[in-house]
């Protein structure tokens, strides 16, 4: 369980590498499309066509990662939580459930609000750093086990 | 022993966990199981959703009359005939590339059917190699229902090598087009489709250019009637040219120009006292059509229409320079407040029937697929509502957008007037639609009169969306099919 526990608090911190590589990757192909004559319009977009630039596989990735497999596995860490006897194990893998909750809201609001957009980029961050911490727990967590054997208390 | 003997924790712990995944496997296989639909008939669909002051819809009965019964006069002869066929293959596309794609009588879009209103079209559809089958529905005009071309409700899908007749009597002049209704998100994507214009009965306003601008992607490539590039048209200083914009798209299109313009139809209907709109952008739905009428300038240079993000009509005089591109207007021209109030033709403030069509998502299964699917009414196909109603009824429909995408929606066999749009009251012209875009947190209260006895799809035109399940009817009482959806004749509207 708990190695389980890092390696999904692992994965979540890949995925935000995944998701701002894979945005940068979509946006930079479509001003590259732009600026060569393209027209991106909702024509274009509802086409079924995924080869009109590079890069345009960055946008259904963003949407995956970011809307399926992010959310599930912060879902799935927090389930397993309940398992693992690691101090704070449970408090930051909620943390982290939160942040990506309101990291896919602000990811869905950005179409009616764009300035919400600047929270979408800083809370990436925050799941980051979270993800990053959580990940840590369990390490840090058998560090302490191992300097004071007298914390393995049963409770 | 200590009380509590962390062994046995582990082992009530493990097995709780089993337990538990057995059941959710055994629910999950159950759900998946249950949500496969196999061969079906739309009158096993959904649930009666008639509400108001009529009686709930009285259902099939012994009497039933067939789809297929339900034609125009059988010993009329056609003052029209045409005969369309639909190959697999490639599209040229000139100005673009080569596309693999499906035509019609070798080129896609199809050749261009003018009639005169009043006439009596007969086309004979061919389908010479398209191996999944293939049908035309005739989008926007108000065909008897046998002619409807939905593959699996008014007929079967043609096979490779057959051939089906169409027949209906062009009541409204106006712009409309035609396109399969058989796996329709593959089939019309790929160019299975063209434009159908039916003149006006005292014949098209003498001095005014009249032109089709059909807008359609083939693979990337934003064409404008086929060809990936802009379109010229030659037009005296100050004579009017009348330019009938058709997007066959799944997505909506924006019109704006160099030049005021008027939208003179929508739909295939015509705007009371339309008027010059400059600095405004206008929205065409995928699906739709909208006739605008621009005037060339009397100083003999030339005036650019843009049709879609992409594409341009230039009209001018010959050898008049085009002018450069215009940027698109922020502003929208909002039809519900466009043109002169007229008679509406019907009395909506006492219908005899009610509906709400409210749009939402959720994930879940259909078809054994799990997914993001639409939802209608908060169900997922195919318990979505069956519209019923009876012929001669006042129809009143809310229709509620609660996700968070555009959707272009589009009842067969009739045109809806727009009522109000979030509690505002349409104050222009009667603004008559068959394809409506219902944009996200948008409420639509339209109304029509059931005067087009059949059964009728009331869909989503983003293709892919009708796919997820964003499909409902309208049936009439008594009205019933013989075809199913899955079946042998693999049937698949969508």
């Amino acid at each position: 369980m708990r190695k389980t526990y890092t390696w999904l608090a692992w994965t979540i911190a890949g995925c935000v590498f995944v998701q701002a590589a894979s945005i940068a990757f979509g946006f930079g192909g479509m001003a590259g499309y732009v600026q060569g004559g393209g027209v991106v319009d909702k024509a274009l977009v509802e086409s079924g066509t995924a080869s009109n630039f590079t890069g345009e596989l960055g946008f259904p990735t963003h949407e995956i990662v970011g809307g399926m497999v992010v959310p599930l596995v912060a879902l799935v860490l927090l389930a397993i939580s309940f398992f693992v006897k690691v101090p704070g194990a449970r408090k930051w893998a909620a943390i982290l459930f939160g942040l990506v909750f309101l990291q896919i809201m602000a990811g869905y609001s950005i179409r009616d609000v764009p300035y919400v957009g600047a929270l979408h980029g800083a809370n990436a961050l925050a799941v980051l750093l979270t993800a990053v911490h959580a990940a840590r727990l369990v390490r840090r967590g058998d560090r302490a086990t191992n300097e004071s054997p007298t914390a393995r208390v049963t409770v | 022993m200590s009380r509590s003997d962390p062994r046995r924790h582990d082992l009530a712990r493990r097995v709780a966990a089993a337990t538990g995944l057995a059941g959710a496997l055994g629910l999950a296989a159950f759900g998946w199981a249950s949500s496969r639909l196999g061969e079906y008939s739309v009158m096993d669909m959904g649930e009666h959703a008639a509400h108001g002051a009529a009686a709930p819809g009285g259902g099939v009965g012994a009497g039933a009359v067939s789809v297929t019964s339900l034609t125009a006069d059988p010993a009329r002869p056609a003052d029209v005939r045409v005969e369309l066929v639909a190959r697999r293959g490639t599209v040229a596309v000139p100005g673009g590339r080569v596309t693999d794609g499906y035509t019609v009588n070798g080129t896609s879009p199809g050749p261009e059917i003018r009639a005169r209103q009043g006439q009596l079209v007969e086309v004979t559809f061919v389908n010479e190699s398209v191996t999944e089958g293939a049908t035309l529905h005739w989008h926007g005009v108000d065909v008897p229902n046998a002619a409807d071309g939905v593959a699996g409700i008014t007929q079967d899908a043609v096979p490779a090598g057959g051939r089906h007749v169409y027949r209906f009597v062009a009541e409204d002049a106006g712009t409309y087009w035609y396109h399969s209704h058989q796996l329709s998100h593959e089939q019309v994507e790929k160019g299975l489709l063209g434009p159908l214009v039916v003149d006006p009965a005292r014949g098209r306003e003498p001095g005014v250019t009249d032109l089709v601008a059909l807008l359609h992607v083939y693979a990337g490539q934003h064409t404008l009637n086929g060809r990936a590039e802009d379109q010229r048209v030659t037009a005296a200083p100050g004579s009017r040219t009348r330019i009938r914009v058709v997007n066959t798209d799944q997505g909506t299109a924006a019109v704006w120009s160099s030049v005021p313009y008027r939208v003179v139809a929508t739909d295939g209907r015509d705007v009371v006292g339309p008027t010059d709109v400059t600095g405004r952008t206008v929205l065409v739905p995928a699906g739709g059509r909208l006739d605008v009428e621009v005037t060339t300038p009397a100083d003999g240079r030339a005036a650019r229409v843009h049709v879609g993000g992409a594409r341009s009509v230039v009209v001018g005089p010959a050898g008049a320079v085009p002018p450069a591109p215009v940027g698109q207007p922020r502003d929208q021209l909002d039809l519900l407040a466009y043109g002169s109030p007229g008679p509406l033709g019907l009395d909506p403030s006492r219908p005899d029937r009610r509906f709400e069509y409210v749009i939402g998502r959720r994930p879940g299964l259909v078809d054994g697929r799990p997914g993001m699917y639409w939802t209608v009414n908060g169900r997922m196909f195919p318990d979505v509502p069956m519209f019923h109603v009876r012929e001669g009824e006042v129809v009143r429909m809310r229709v509620v957008n609660q996700s968070d995408e555009v959707h272009p929606m589009h009842l067969h066999g009739h045109h809806v007037v727009v009522l109000s749009r979030d509690s505002t009251a349409a104050q222009g012209s009667p603004w008559w639609v068959d394809s409506l875009d219902v944009r996200p947190g948008e409420a639509y209260e339209i109304a029509f009169v059931a005067d087009n006895p059949g059964i009728w799809s009331d869909h989503c035109h983003t293709l892919s969306h009708a796919v997820e399940g964003l499909v409902a009817h309208v049936v009439y009482d008594g009205v019933t099919t013989p075809f199913t959806i899955n079946g042998l004749a693999g049937n698949q509207p969508e």
